[in-house]
């Protein structure tokens, strides 16, 4: 409110400035002339306010341009050449449109100097023509005399106002050439600005982009064609930071699988003698004390046996085994499994019916969809009123399975993280369901996308793409 | 260059108007009289005729001095201002006869009067002899009156619209005296 108020406070401040300047000068004004002429002064000031503002305006950008082009500010170069040629066009048609004013000025000046001349000269020739006439009486002589002497007082008084018109006249002409000059000017500037201000922007978001700043936006409302650029430069970068999020995202996983691959060989080496021994023992002492104790450790080693097949399952992505199959079907079939498993928990299908078949494993998809689902209630354990919902859809190129639940949601900060191997938020977790889903779903073409808000939910997008024959 | 001489030139006089280099010219001598009922005024001012203003009559140019006499209730409320009660207009005019060598007063007590010296017409072009300013009975008892009176001296008038303006560039041909303010004894007998 203060920030919009200020011109008009400013505005009145000037307004109230103008006003006492015209009292000032009105003292010596007769009562029934002080309004006209106040009107007149208060139009004298406010042009020349104006105009002023006008100036210091124009030499304000005039400064900054040059400082800018000195100090070789991105897009200086594009502004100046739209400056000059945008104020200069305009500002030599002016002058010409003054010169020729001018012209006209000096004109009425030279008119003003004849007109009551000729008046006298045609009053004397009257006069010469009456004393030629000796007849006349002398009544009517002295009458034409008083006349002429009364068209001399008439020309005497235009003539003495001439200087002071003269001066009147040049300061209202310099005047109005001042404020149309600077209206040119500052026009020119003012456009220049306008068009050369987006151009700027893009410029110094390409270098931000060159310079490796993916998260540079520009953020300038513009109506002109502009906008169309700055949208389209911002969805360049957008796209280009997601491509470079899920190469890293790759790349990590690659690395991982790599470690995973390694680290499953070396201790399933060891760990296949070393069962064979406890269960050698096992038999041998079975029946005596120690019997319990070698029963833990092949347990244990059992434990250890699984965590290592999810980690070689996460190394070998199985060979894709595909078919024609229903996504829906599929969803339905997980749906009838879940909801015998967990009464607090509600889940729903919003199926589109008019899905088509897609070309999927169907063992891994299922699989992929049961880790999403599990997650989905873990994230709901607690709640009162969990709620899942299953979602199906499709466009003309691609096929949408949504999974979304009113669980606790995922913090932003760890939202990357968790496409990383043995990565959970749980205890009980081993951190490789989702890295393993993202898996499954990268290797049938498709792609996983992630969207929570905390305390509301979270919402799991897996796109697949349509079979060829059904586009 | 002269538009530009001319320009700065105009500046110059414009705000010269904000400085009372000019405004000399003063009501330096005036009487009020109580006669049959009527309140009457008589009054002189000096320095109307300046260097520039004696230079326009003896070019033949016209003078004009109007004299404004208001009648002012004084306000009974500091703020407030003071009511005009009544407002008289006097005109009077100096003209120079070229061809008889004498200056021209139109006055309001003579319509014409001629003389030879020029100190002689700045005499009685700036005094007025006994004007009846208000009748008695239009003031009341219970409030405060005054006169108060004020001379313009205009050598140099251009017809408006441009004359409006013009009045105010030309503060070395056309100026006024301050307003000079006689109490008046409100009405008491």
């Amino acid at each position: 409110l203060k920030k919009k108020l200020l011109p008009f406070v400013g505005i009145g401040i000037i307004l109230l400035g103008i006003i006492a300047l015209v009292v000032f000068q009105l003292r010596s004004q007769l009562p029934h002339r002080i309004l006209p002429t106040a009107g007149m002064l208060f139009l004298f000031y406010t042009i020349s306010f104006i105009s002023i503002c006008l100036f210091i305006s124009v030499i304000i950008n005039l400064i900054k341009l040059i400082s800018e082009r000195k100090r070789a500010v991105i897009g200086s170069a594009f502004k100046t050449r739209l400056t000059l040629a945008l104020s200069l066009v305009p500002l030599f048609s002016v002058l010409l449109l003054l010169l020729l004013s001018l012209f006209g000025l000096s004109e009425s000046f030279k008119l003003l100097n004849t007109l009551p001349l000729t008046k006298i000269i045609q009053d004397i020739l009257v006069l010469v023509e009456e004393i030629s006439e000796s007849e006349t009486s002398s009544e009517k002589l002295s009458f034409t005399a008083e006349r002429l002497q009364e068209t001399f007082r008439e020309f005497r008084k235009i003539e003495l106002a001439t200087q002071p018109m003269k001066v009147i006249l040049s300061l209202t002409f310099i005047l109005t050439s001042l404020l149309i000059l600077n209206s040119a000017l500052w026009f020119g500037f003012r456009l220049a600005e306008s068009i050369a201000r987006p151009m700027e922007k893009l410029l110094r978001g390409l270098e931000k982009v060159f310079e490796g700043n993916l998260n540079y936006r520009i953020n300038f409302p513009t109506k002109t064609e502009f906008s169309h650029l700055i949208t389209a430069f911002n969805q360049m970068t957008a796209r280009l930071q997601q491509s470079r999020q899920e190469l890293a995202r790759a790349q990590k996983i690659a690395a991982w699988r790599e470690v995973a691959q390694r680290v499953a060989h070396e201790i399933k080496n060891t760990l296949t003698p070393l069962k064979l021994s406890a269960e050698h023992l096992l038999r041998k002492l079975g029946g005596t004390p120690s019997y319990p104790y070698i029963q833990n450790i092949i347990n244990q080693i059992k434990g250890l046996e699984n965590l290592l097949s999810g980690f070689s399952q996460f190394a070998q992505m199985p060979k894709l085994n595909c078919r024609k199959c229903s996504l829906n079907q599929i969803l339905k079939e997980i749906k009838t499994v879940y909801s015998s498993a967990d009464k607090n928990i509600e889940i729903n299908l919003d199926l589109d019916p008019a899905l088509p078949p897609c070309s999927v494993d169907p063992i891994l998809i299922r699989q992929a969809f049961t880790n999403l689902i599990n997650n989905s209630l873990t994230a709901l354990e607690g709640s009162p009123e969990g709620r899942i919902l299953l979602k199906t859809s499709f466009d003309s190129q691609h096929l949408k399975v949504e999974i979304l639940d009113n669980g606790r949601g995922i913090a932003p900060e760890i939202k990357d993280k968790l496409f990383t191997p043995y990565f959970s938020t749980t205890k009980k977790g081993l951190g490789l369901g989702l890295a393993i889903t993202n898996q499954i779903i990268t290797a049938h073409g498709g792609k996983l996308e992630l969207f929570s808000k905390i305390n509301q939910g979270t919402k799991v997008v897996l796109t697949f793409p349509k079979m060829k024959d059904e586009r | 260059v002269t538009l530009l001489r001319r320009t700065i030139l105009g500046i110059v006089i414009f705000f010269a108007n904000f400085f009372p280099l000019f405004g000399k010219a003063v009501i330096s001598k005036v009487n009020i009289s109580l006669e049959d009922g009527i309140i009457y005024l008589r009054l002189s001012g000096k320095n109307f005729f300046t260097e520039e203003v004696k230079k326009i009559i003896l070019a033949g140019g016209e003078v004009k001095v109007t004299f404004i006499i208001d009648c002012q209730k004084k306000s009974s409320f500091p703020i407030l201002p003071d009511r005009n009660i009544k407002r008289h207009e006097i005109i009077h005019k100096v003209t120079y006869d070229i061809l008889k060598k004498e200056f021209v007063v139109f006055s309001s007590e003579a319509s014409e009067e001629r003389t030879t010296s020029i100190e002689e017409a700045e005499k009685r072009v700036s005094e007025i002899k006994k004007f009846p300013v208000i009748s008695e009975r239009e003031l009341k008892k219970e409030f405060l009156y005054y006169i108060r009176v004020k001379a313009y001296i205009n050598s140099l008038e251009l017809y408006p619209p441009l004359g409006y303006i013009f009045d105010v560039f030309t503060p070395l041909w056309n100026f006024s005296t301050p307003w000079r303010k006689i109490p008046l004894l409100g009405g008491k007998d």
